[in-house]
């Protein structure tokens, strides 16, 4: 089921390359490691920029959001089974 | 002589494979990407599960419901999909520098020269789709289509099996011919009746018939099928992005309505998302059209000819109040549709009228605006509280506007 969130989070980000991997994040005082990105594209809002990141751990599914504007990140969208 | 090759990768139920991507727990599950989603909504892609199951492109949402009462219906993305062309027609352009985007998910690219002969070209075929897997995502499968013309190459890729690649060769032509007129592009239910009271029932016969009659019964058009099934090219790789017939947005409205103040709201909403990507083509245009879809069937339909060239969203507004304010509303409107048509590059013609440069240039200067600081930021008061109406959505438009 999907729920939508729109919080800001804490994110541990990895550099590769000219990619780059949230591969921690921290939501309402849980911290989560994203275990794999499974697509990544990009909106144009006007001048800001906003990455998204569809990342998955073991259970859930996860839509990370970075603004390149503030450099703040957002959970917009979590799934979740059941 | 250096053999033609032409292939044709088209990607398998692409909008659902792309959510499946994104989301895994959506894998192996019956899947609808809908344009909305209520009831009245339709499904414009279903993933290979969900076709399983009698969901196909068009469903509505509340039948699909029926149909399979766990499917997940998922609303539409744009951006998310366009982002993924952007990323496969770049990899496709690593391999030739003839590539035709056709739609969102199709593509032509001319090999002539860049491999031998159709082996090379399977395994090109073979490697790019290995790249889309690895470089966008594993869950996104596609068909390839192989031959010496773009015809052939694209009903290779229309026949092929899901995730495989098809050679048309000539050794091979007319065993695939021995198909159905239908299953070929450009052929629809209308042209194969018209073929079969010629005596044509498939594709090979079609391939073997006198095109001197067919030509005389069907025109210009009877001789170029004629020419696609026998191998003759008559339609290049098209390597510019061509001029578009119209530019347009329609609206299903959620509610039911003949009030012509919350209709006109929506109008001039579809009549400035139709204006922005006018504009930001450089085009100006000759005519506007307007449809007005009543719920129990029937409605309004009308094209306005315009002598002077439309250009801001005021014109293309003008003269559909015009005519609402004059045009009775007789029953309540499911969907209101604006497009723009008889488009020709933008001229820079003065006008005798200083109030129509000052427009213009208001325009161009709030389309400056939004494009700076996001989609509507300055609009007309006429849009005030018009956020939720008609919204982003895709069309498998031939012109595309993805980057790679």
């Amino acid at each position: 089921m999907t729920q939508k969130i729109n919080e800001p989070i804490e994110v541990l980000v990895k550099f590769h390359k000219t990619t780059i991997f949230p591969s921690f994040f921290k939501w309402r005082n849980r911290t989560y490691r994203v275990e794999k990105v499974n697509l990544v594209h990009h909106l144009r809002d006007g001048e800001n920029k906003i990455y998204y990141f569809s990342v998955s751990d073991n259970l859930n599914f996860f839509r990370l959001a970075f603004s390149t504007n503030d450099l703040s990140w957002k959970m917009e969208e979590l799934y979740s089974e059941g | 002589m250096t053999q033609r090759v032409i292939m044709h990768l088209d990607m398998n139920s692409y909008f659902a494979s792309v959510e499946q991507q994104a989301n895994p727990f959506l894998r192996g599950k019956p899947v609808g990407v809908c344009a909305y989603l209520s009831p009245n909504g339709t499904i414009i892609a279903s993933s290979i599960e969900a076709k399983a199951k009698g969901i196909k492109t068009g469903t509505k949402v509340g039948e699909a419901l029926l149909l399979e009462p766990k499917v997940v219906l998922v609303e539409n993305e744009p951006a998310k999909y366009r982002c993924v062309t952007e990323k496969i027609f770049k990899i496709l352009s690593e391999y030739t520098d003839r590539m035709e985007p056709y739609s969102i998910d199709e593509a032509f690219m001319d090999l002539t020269g860049f491999v031998k002969n159709f082996t090379e070209a399977e395994k090109i075929a073979e490697i790019i789709k290995q790249r889309i897997k690895a470089e966008v995502g594993e869950w996104l499968k596609c068909s390839v289509g192989i031959s010496w013309t773009k015809f052939l190459a694209k009903f290779a890729g229309d026949i092929a099996p899901k995730n495989g690649v098809l050679v048309i060769d000539k050794s091979n032509l007319d065993n695939f011919l021995k198909r159905d007129l239908t299953e070929a592009w450009g052929v629809g239910k209308a042209m194969s009746l018209r073929l079969g009271r010629l005596g044509i029932r498939n594709l090979l016969e079609l391939k073997k018939y006198n095109p001197t009659i067919l030509q005389r019964h069907l025109g210009i058009y009877g001789y170029q099928l004629w020419a696609h099934v026998n191998g003759e090219e008559i339609s290049e790789i098209n390597l510019e992005t061509p001029l578009p017939k119209s530019i347009g947005h329609s609206y299903c409205i959620p509610q039911k309505t003949t009030d012509k103040v919350y209709l006109l709201k929506i109008l001039y909403k579809l009549c400035e998302k139709t204006g922005r990507r006018l504009r930001a083509q450089e085009l100006e245009a000759q005519n506007v059209w307007f449809s007005c879809a009543y719920v129990c069937g029937g409605g309004l339909s009308k094209t306005f000819r315009s002598l002077d060239k439309i250009f801001t969203t005021a014109e293309i507004f003008a003269p559909l109040e015009n005519y609402l304010s004059v045009t009775e509303i007789t029953n309540p409107v499911s969907k209101l549709a604006v497009s723009v048509g008889n488009l020709l590059p933008l001229s820079g013609q003065q006008s005798l009228f200083c109030e129509r440069i000052k427009n213009k240039n208001l325009s161009l200067a709030m389309d400056k605006l939004n494009d700076r600081f996001g989609e509507y930021t300055v609009t007309n008061g006429l849009m005030f509280k018009s956020e939720d109406i008609a919204r982003d959505r895709v069309g498998f438009r031939k012109t595309l506007t993805v980057k790679f």
